[in-house]
């Protein structure tokens, strides 16, 4: 999520915290961490409440201590959920790491962000480009597959793409130039340049598209092919006992385009038979949409709780946010208390911890004082005012004194989606600590109070 | 891609933006990774302007402006925002001539915000307006999660540049009752509106200003504190800064210097850094010498007005401050006696640039202080031609009435000298305490009075004298916290009690003065008030402290000063010991070697005249009456007869007329008091000196009739 030095520079033994503010000021927002191996990271899990991420390693069929894979799944679609900036990207990297071990799975990950166009993201195209991904994987391992097991996809590529009309200028395109050694390394070249058309909207975009669509079947079995003899090609190799797929970045999508992954397409999604961990807008999961019956698993990672229900404060969260705090800035840095209160004002969210952090810096002369952090949580209050209608605040003070799942309906999913309502996951929800300071809340919280007096 | 186009050196912006650049400078500085900042504006004229000032202060980067027909797509937009060699951040602009729309930008932007950060490896300053980022933060939700900051550079509506209340005063021409009738309208204002707009904040600033003139400090530092409070909150640090510095100005009249120092260093001058803006820099460090003049520390003062504050004045081409600040190097150098100089610098350095300027005032104000300095050196008639001729006439004509009262404070000044003591009181009572009364100026007002004090003591008066002092001056003093003012009215009234006898009253208020002086780290009040206190032992007669304190602990400090009236007066003390111990000779070497030299050297006519007269009482006490005499009539009358210092010629008459008696001429001695002594002596009013020329020619006439050969008849 963020990332002062680059991340080739971390050593975790070698990690110290920066203790010169001006070190604190280069954090950055626009990178996850790579789990475990960025000395930054910290493991949030026991501090997230009763999420478990046993429970989604389960239903991927691992279990024990140290990792032992159970029960080896031929497919599986889970949908992993989480609010922005809660820690997915972070979190899913961490679960290609440790999941990607000889006893275990070989992952293909994909950022859908990064490598495809979410502007205008199909099913076709995170197909074609896993299938890329995965070929590029096991030539950068020098895993070798025989060509007869890679015979189905060329032919598919020859029938369906050189020889339709539409498509023929593509496969020139592809074929011309260098002469490739064929199977994979010309499969593999082939799935790259569909990925680079697909990306960058490619006049061949359309054409490709329309091109699995019509043959999807053929296409499929031919994929499905290919993970099978990749399956047995990493066991050999041991590499990993199945071939696992985890696609970050579809998480972005919006509206329409999510409904169409994940709910119109999910079928074709469906025919790869694999093991595929998407992410996903967590917006779907409060939607009257037939997401749970599509996707065998949804594990949503909630906010790190920082505090119970009653308003006490639990310890393990409260631990997790100054160890992230201080991994980005020593604790020498902080006056007294003050550290407290910015975890305090995050609500458990990571992201805006160092956003808060990154306020007070603004403010601060050479370390952080009372003052810094108390204008950089009035500047966070302000900014919700973009976010938030009138009747929001009171709407947030009545959520506030609930201790269970608040409702569903079109203005809680409204305030969980602008991260003015954080979800925890022992099943209750709070109002973000910085909207509690503003004087509209407390009106509200006033009037509700009057109201019920009466 | 535009060159920005802002001096260096200068804040262009509105002050309510200063904070908002700080912070985005802040964390700019070594920044080369992408980094979200989300700039919003209102005007795009004033935007440019922004933009041309972020690109001169954070160095030039890319500017990217979508035109209405330039590109479709964001993979164009981002080659662009990609290319380039320049160091600086990226700033992107006009959004709403996106071809598709701003909605499709906003959504493709947030879709593809990893590949815009990855393309755009340079901070993005994101210009929008706020209508359009409160879209952004609904639709784009997570590019808006990727922000690190969001900086308003918005114009203020037209409503936040008004309020209900009538415009403000013009303090130099307000009557105290006007002003006074503002502020309660002021304060009725503010109370009434609790929660300040940036419009309100100017008003509680004036409410200061106006306290100050009206000497309520201590509610106008509260007006100020309100108001520094208020301008933190709504993150204007420049405007805080200055407002710092009118506290500051508060803390240095009630003699708090360190903390004004503190503040104009810590508070205000490192704000102007970091803004970049030299001016103001320039104009703390010119208050800071104030304070190091305050406290005699003249070489520091010196330097930091020679190093800190002219060169930026020079740069600027500021012809007005660059004056002023000359003027106050002028200041430094008539506390050190170099009058030539100060004087060549009023006259060359300052007078021809308000003239060139049309700065009729100012041009008036330092006509007033070349009167000073030739007051100081005697050519009373010049100074007076000066006050009455070029000062008085100008602050009346521009209806400064303040000005004008001081101005004629200062004729007042000379005519007192000259011994015209009616005149001076006149003007005094009916020309300058009626105006500092109706303009409120309790300070000003409380400083007349000490002067009508001066004259009344003069007189004689010295129950009045006291009177004043102690319940229409001290009050005043300790209800403006001006504790320099203050120690100086009570070593005023020990100067009474002084010439009253009561020696050990007087010794123990001087004591008290001590540790005051010592505070404010006025060294050369402090070394006067010892030499005060020296005089008393002398007139105790314990001539050794007194001789110990004037060479160890007076003596030193002036020369360290470089202040050579003040230098030439102690010696001249000295030389008084050494004569009461009987040491003539050696008083006699500290006068001609080492007093009338330095009176000589500084050109000052009066105190050379005073001093070649005690010359004369020692040689007359040794017998020289011839010399005496000489001294008498051609090198200390005639002086005081140019001065038109009455007093001091009616002294060196009678004591001229005494060493004529002496040498045994008792009808001249008679005639000199009978015809010049005693009717200046009458003028003046100073009933003493009538005494005292009454006793001598009763004296005189009975000598002579004793002396004369006795008639037959008789």
């Amino acid at each position: 999520m963020d990332g002062g030095r680059s991340v080739s520079e971390h050593r975790s033994d070698t990690w110290a915290a920066p203790d010169d503010i001006w070190e604190v000021s280069q954090l950055r927002f626009d990178e996850a961490l790579d789990g475990e191996r960025d000395p930054r990271w910290v493991d949030t899990i026991a501090a997230r409440g009763s999420y478990q991420l046993r429970y989604l390693y389960r239903s991927l069929g691992v279990d024990g201590d140290p990792p032992v894979l159970m029960a080896a799944h031929e497919k599986g679609y889970t949908l992993f959920c989480g609010h922005r900036g809660c820690g997915k990207s972070t979190e899913l990297r961490r679960i290609r790491n440790e999941l990607d071990h000889p006893d275990l799975y070989y992952v293909v990950f994909a950022d859908a962000a990064q490598e495809l166009d979410v502007n205008n993201l199909r099913y076709q195209d995170i197909l074609f480009h896993v299938a890329g991904k995965l070929m590029g994987r096991l030539e950068e391992d020098g895993i070798r597959i025989d060509r007869e097991h890679l015979r189905r996809l060329e032919q598919w590529f020859n029938e369906r793409v050189v020889l339709q009309e539409e498509t023929r200028a593509f496969a020139a395109d592809v074929t011309s130039g260098a002469r490739v050694e064929p199977g994979m390394p010309f499969l593999g070249k082939v799935f790259g340049q569909i990925s680079t058309a697909l990306k960058t909207n490619n006049t061949h975009k359309e054409a490709l598209r329309r091109t699995l669509q019509n043959y999807f079947t053929d296409f499929a079995g031919a994929f499905n092919h290919l993970i099978e003899a990749a399956r047995d090609a990493v066991r050999d190799a041991k590499k990993g006992r199945r071939v696992l797929f985890v696609v970050d970045g579809t998480d972005l999508l919006r509206d329409a385009d999510a409904r169409a992954l994940f709910e119109l397409d999910v079928h074709q999604l469906q025919q790869v038979r694999g093991v595929f961990l998407y992410c996903a807008p967590i917006h779907l999961i409060y939607e009257n949409i037939p997401i749970r019956q599509n996707f065998d698993h949804i594990f949503k990672l909630p906010m790190i709780k920082i505090k119970e229900a009653d308003g006490s404060r639990n310890e393990p969260g409260f631990s997790a946010m100054r160890e992230i705090l201080h991994r980005r800035a020593a604790p020498g840095l902080f006056d007294e208390g003050v550290a407290d209160y910015l975890i305090e004002h995050s609500g458990g969210h990571p992201r805006d911890l160092l956003r808060l952090l990154l306020g007070a810096f603004q403010r601060a002369d050479d370390r952080f004082d009372f003052e810094s952090v108390r204008m950089a949580v009035r500047d966070a209050a302000s900014e919700f005012r973009r976010t938030l209608q009138t009747g929001d605040y009171e709407a947030l003070a009545r959520l506030d004194s609930l201790l269970h799942t608040p409702p569903h309906d079109d203005q809680t999913r409204n305030l969980l989606y602008n991260l003015a309502l954080l979800e925890y996951n022992d099943y209750f929800c709070r109002s973000h600590p910085v909207i509690r300071t503003t004087e509209a809340y407390r009106a509200a919280q006033g009037r509700i109070g009057s109201a019920a007096g009466e | 891609m535009q060159q920005g186009s802002s001096t260096a050196g200068t804040w262009d912006l509105l002050s309510e933006h200063s904070g908002a650049f700080l912070r985005l400078q802040r964390l700019l500085v070594g920044r080369s990774s992408f980094a979200l900042f989300f700039l919003t504006y209102s005007d795009s004229a004033y935007r440019e302007k922004v933009a041309d000032f972020l690109d001169s202060r954070l160095g030039v980067g890319m500017r990217v402006l979508i035109g209405p027909d330039v590109w479709s797509g964001t993979e164009a937009l981002f080659v662009k925002l990609g290319s380039g060699q320049q160091t600086g951040p990226a700033q992107l602009a006009g959004i709403e001539h996106w071809p598709e729309g701003i909605d499709n930008l906003l959504k493709r932007l947030n879709l593809r915000r990893g590949a815009l950060a990855e393309r755009c490896a340079r901070p993005l300053l994101f210009w929008i307006s706020e209508r359009q980022l409160d879209r952004l933060a609904n639709y784009a939700a997570d590019l808006w999660a990727w922000r690190s900051g969001v900086f308003d550079f918005t114009l203020p509506a037209d409503s936040m540049r008004r309020n209900s209340i009538s415009p403000s005063l013009d303090r130099r021409s307000a009557s105290g009752a006007r002003r006074r009738e503002r502020v309660e309208e002021l304060e009725r204002y503010l109370a009434d509106h609790p929660r300040w707009r940036p419009v309100d904040i100017d008003l509680a600033v004036e409410l200061g200003d106006l306290l100050v003139t009206l000497g309520s400090a201590e509610k106008a530092d509260a007006a100020y504190r309100a108001a520094r409070t208020a301008l933190r909150e709504m993150d204007d640090p420049r405007r805080s800064a200055l407002v710092e510095g009118r506290i500051a100005d508060i803390l240095e009249m009630r003699g708090e210097l360190d903390e004004a120092l503190r503040i104009r260093r810590d508070e205000e001058i490192p704000v102007y850094q970091r803004l970049g803006d030299e001016r103001p820099v320039a104009i703390a460090e010119g208050g800071i010498a104030d304070i190091l003049q305050k406290r005699g520390d003249l070489d520091e003062a010196m330097r930091v007005r020679l190093e800190h504050e002219i060169p930026v004045y020079q740069r600027f081409r500021d012809e007005r401050s660059l004056a002023i600040a000359k003027g106050k190097i002028a200041d430094i150098l008539e506390t050190r006696g170099d009058l030539d100089e100060a004087l060549r610098i009023r006259r060359a350095e300052q007078i021809p640039v308000f003239e060139r300027l049309g700065e009729a005032h100012s041009l008036a104000v330092v006509k007033g202080q070349v009167a000073d300095i030739l007051y100081w050196r005697g050519d009373l008639d010049e100074a007076l031609r000066i006050r009455r001729e070029e000062q008085i006439p100008v602050f009346g004509r521009l209806g400064d009435a303040h000005s004008l009262a001081i101005a004629k404070g200062k004729v007042a000044d000379i005519l007192q000298t000259r011994g015209d003591l009616d005149e001076a009181l006149r003007i005094r009572k009916e020309e300058e305490i009626p105006v500092l009364k109706r303009l409120g100026d309790a300070r000003w007002l409380a400083i007349a009075k000490g002067q009508v004090a001066e004259i009344i003591e003069l007189r004689g008066d010295l129950d009045e004298a006291l009177r004043i002092r102690r319940e229409e001056q001290i009050p005043v003093f300790e209800r403006l916290g001006d504790i320099r003012e203050l120690a100086i009215a009570k070593v005023q009234v020990a100067d009474i009690l002084q010439t009253r006898g009561d020696l050990d009253g007087a010794l123990r208020i001087r004591r008290e003065q001590i540790p005051v002086f010592e505070r404010l780290g006025d060294i050369r009040e402090l070394a006067i008030a010892k030499g005060q206190v020296a005089d008393i032992l002398e007139r105790h007669g314990d001539l050794d402290e007194a001789l110990r304190i004037r060479r160890e602990e007076q003596i030193p400090v002036f020369e360290r000063l470089g202040d050579q009236r003040a230098l030439a007066i102690a010696k001249g003390q000295v030389a008084d010991v050494l004569q009461a111990r009987g040491d003539l000779d050696e008083a006699l070497r500290v006068r001609r070697e080492e007093q009338i030299p330095i009176f000589e050297r500084i050109e000052d006519a009066r105190s050379l005249a005073v001093a070649k007269g005690q010359v004369a009482d020692i040689l007359q006490a040794r017998g020289d009456l011839d010399e005496a005499l000489r001294i008498r009539r051609e090198e200390q009358i005639p002086v005081f007869e140019r001065l038109g210092d009455v007093r001091a010629l009616v002294i060196a008459q009678g004591q001229m007329a005494d060493i004529l008696q002496m040498r045994g001429d008792l009808d001249t001695a008679l005639q000199i008091y009978e015809r010049d002594v005693l009717p200046a002596a009458h003028n003046l009013g100073n009933s003493q000196a009538v005494e005292h020329a009454r006793e001598r020619i009763d004296w005189l006439r009975a000598q002579l009739l004793s002396s004369r050969p006795r008639s037959r008849r008789s």
